[in-house]
Formats: C-alpha cells, structure tokens, sequence
C-alpha cells in the first residue's frame, strides 16, 4: 500500500514509519507540512492508497489538509487516518466531517495502529474490487432492479452531502468518543418504507440518488447541531445525535418527510417518486467499546427497519403544520 | 513486538532523546523570557508548541511520564487563553511548566549517564 505520512513533528515520521515497516508497509512517503504534502500528491503518477494526518500543523491543519485532498476524485475513497494529540470533540466532530476515516490520538499504541492501518488496507482492496467491478457511472441507467452493481443491504457510500459520511468512518467516530462526549449521545435511525419494492423499481443510477437525496434531506434537519449521517444499506440512515437535539423522533420524521415532499423527487423518465420514511427508537449512546457501539447501531437500525415494515404499504405524505395540528388538537 | 521494530523504536527513541537537548535548551531560554517578561506571549506559546510535540511521542518510546507532564502544562497554558498570556501567569501554571522542564532535564541527563 502506497501510504502518505504528514506530521510537523520528524518524531512522529520516523516512528510511524518504523510501524509500517514492522507491518509490512514500506512504501511510505513523509511531509512535514500541508504545503509539501499537497505538492508530493501533485507530483505522483498513481495516487496514495491511505494517508495519516496529523491535525495541529502551522497554517494549514490536518482538518483543512483532509478536506482539500477529498476534493480530488482520486482521493474520494483513500482512507485517511487523523493521526493527533487533539482528543476534544470538537476536533473529532470536525475531523470526520472533512472526511476522516479514523482517529487515532496520541500518545498510540504501537501494536493497535498497526490494526487499525491493516483494516484501512483492508478497505483500500475492497475499494479497488468495487471499482473493479463496478461499471462507468453512466451506464448505471441501464442497470435495473438486482443487475445492480449493488446490493440492497450494501452500504454504499454517499458523496458530497454535508455531514454525511461512510458507515465504516461512522463506527469509527462513535468508537473515538469518550465516555464523557458519549452521555447525552444517541443513535437514531430513519428508513425508507417498502425500500426492497423501490430498489426493485428503480434503475442503479435512480436508486442512487434517491439515497443521496434522502441523506441530504435529513443532513439538513439536523444542520448546525454538528451530528452526522451516514447509509447503512437497506435504506436507513444513522445519525449521530448531540443531545441539544431535543425534538422527538415522529417531529423529526415528520420535518425530514416534509423536506422530501418539498424536493419534488423523480425517476429518470419523470415519473414521481413517492415514497415516505420512518424513524426508529432513539439508542442513547452509555458505553464505549467497539463491540457496544456496533450493536448500538445495529439496534438503532433494526427499530428503524422494523418500524417501516410496521408501516407497509406507504402512508401519504402530511405537511408538516397539518401534523403539527393534529399533534397539538 | 518484532525484534524488528524494536530496533526501529530504539533508533527512534535516540533521535528523541537528541532532540530532547535541543528543546530543552529551548525551553529554558522560553521559561526566562517569562520571569523577564520579555515577549511572554510568544515564550508561552512556543513551550505549548513544544510541549505539544513531546506529549505525543514521548509515552510511546518509553518516557510516559514526561508525557504526561508535557501534557500537563500544554493543557496550563491553554487554559490561560490568549488574555492570560500577557498578564502575570499564575503560580501554579508556571509550576507546571518547571515540572515539565525539570522532567525533561532529568531525563536527558538520566540517558547522557548510561550512554557515558
């Protein structure tokens, strides 16, 4: 794996490239400043496959490093791993919304980010079996109901929507938070109704930006309140809620079901698209290990997925006042 | 751990321990900047910078508890803000700060000795 370091600090470059060696990974390349990373990612003929950044650098951070570089096709789906001494939430929260894939704090353990740069390099090959397979984007009109080159259940990434981000860089996030961030923390999920009829009926490229069109809807009901979103196949979402996000989950749902109202959706041959979606149980977020967070999510999920079966077939859409009213009267 | 990366750590940890003499000469002039009140702000912050630096490496390579003095005063001065800075800093910040130096020395004198 062809791997870029950037540190200001050579201590940290020697030692992380004394890790990688120990793993294996000896195509390792350093910079001592966001500057001279961007001119080595210029001057490279075939891109990295996973970069390690430090956050606190002088003029451009890591943040700011990490952000630019996801602009770049190329770099769309490189795992990038915050290497950094800024353990605050705020530095996490903004960390993973540039596009982090994991966080590492330091002082490290030497032994545990030698796994977590294995498991990027895991992500690095699958990404390249996807791409591999995966057909040019504009055929993907042509692709219906299961020739997609995508399962339902696969949680694909979503691109370019704020505060939206892979489920693998989601578990990562969740698993980074301290106990502390964690209090107040919840989980909640929002799924698609008769999501297997709508990936049935839909070509991959429709499919496609139903789901992106969804997360963006509900990206902006919790825009400002720095949670993040992120597809976990089968047409539910997860987010992370802070816990001055004190609105029930039915006014939630009824806020993003009206955003999607407002978005006037369709399928490539304009025909509309009508849909609704529902919101499971929020999971109040008490604990920290990797096992509990996985199973955190995965029941936020459930209680959303089982709620929207509850819901078969789709109930027609209410404005959000006329829910409001019939809340209150 | 690999004998491999064993030996890359200990090369590692020599290089550190280099620059350790180099920061400690740093942060000495730094820490008299601070009692002569000549450009306190920026002495402060150049000890935050270093600090910085060697709370997240020296716990890796051995040194945890200069680590976790490094990380001590890095979060004193912090706490100061940009206001405290310039005005007289408490004494409790400074003293974290001297432990923070005094562990550095310590230790750099501490290798020096086994390496003689």
């Amino acid at each position: 794996m062809k791997i870029l370091s950037v540190d200001d600090d050579p201590i940290i470059l020697e030692l992380l490239t004394a890790v990688l060696a120990s793993i294996g990974q000896t195509d390792v390349t350093t910079a001592e400043s966001a500057m001279e990373a961007f001119e080595i990612i210029e001057q490279q003929d075939t891109p990295f496959d996973c970069l390690l950044l430090d956050i606190q650098m002088p003029k451009i951070d890591g943040i700011q490093l990490c952000k630019a570089v996801r602009l770049m096709p190329e770099y769309l789906r490189t795992p990038i791993l915050m290497i950094t001494a800024m353990s605050d939430k705020s530095y996490i929260d903004k960390a993973f919304v540039a596009g982090a894939t994991d966080y590492v704090t330091k002082p490290f353990d030497v032994i545990e980010l030698g796994a977590r740069v294995r498991t990027a390099e895991s992500l690095v090959e699958a990404w390249r079996e996807k791409s591999a397979a995966e057909a040019d984007p504009a055929t993907k009109r042509d692709y219906v109901g299961t020739e997609k080159p995508y399962g339902l259940d696969e949680k694909f990434p979503i691109d370019d929507v704020e505060g939206v981000i892979d489920y693998v860089a989601l578990e990562n996030y969740v698993s980074q938070l301290s106990r502390a961030s964690l209090f107040g923390t919840s989980i909640l999920a929002f799924s698609i109704v008769e999501i297997a009829q709508l990936y049935h009926e839909t070509t991959a490229f429709d499919f496609e930006a139903l789901i992106t069109d969804v997360s963006e809807a509900i990206s902006a009901c919790f825009e400002g309140n720095h949670s993040l979103v992120s597809y976990a196949g089968n047409g539910t979402f997860v987010c992370i809620i802070d816990s001055k996000d004190k609105a029930p989950p039915e006014i939630l749902e009824q806020i993003i079901r009206d955003t999607i109202a407002s978005m006037d959706l369709c399928y490539s041959d304009g025909r509309s698209l009508e849909f609704t979606i529902t919101a499971g149980d929020p999971i109040r977020l008490t604990f920290r290990t990797g096992q509990d967070v996985v199973k955190a999510l995965s029941q936020a999920t459930k209680s959303a997925r089982f709620k929207s079966e509850d819901m078969l077939p789709a109930q027609p859409v209410v404005p959000l006042d006329v829910f409001l009213g019939n809340c209150a009267g | 751990m690999s004998d491999a990366l064993q030996d890359h750590l200990k090369a590692v940890r020599d290089r550190f321990i280099n620059l350790l003499d180099e920061r400690l000469d740093e942060l000495e002039d730094m820490r008299d900047r601070i009692d002569l009140n000549t450009e306190r702000a920026e002495a402060f912050e150049k000890i935050q910078f270093i600090a910085h630096k060697i709370a997240g490496t020296a716990g890796i390579l051995g040194f945890e508890d200069l680590g976790s003095q490094a990380r001590i005063a890095e979060n004193a001065i912090i706490e100061l803000g940009p206001k405290g800075l310039l005005e007289t800093a408490d004494v409790d910040t400074l003293k974290k700060i001297d432990v923070f130096i005094e562990t550095a020395a310590e230790i750099s004198s501490r290798v020096y000795w086994e390496n003689a």
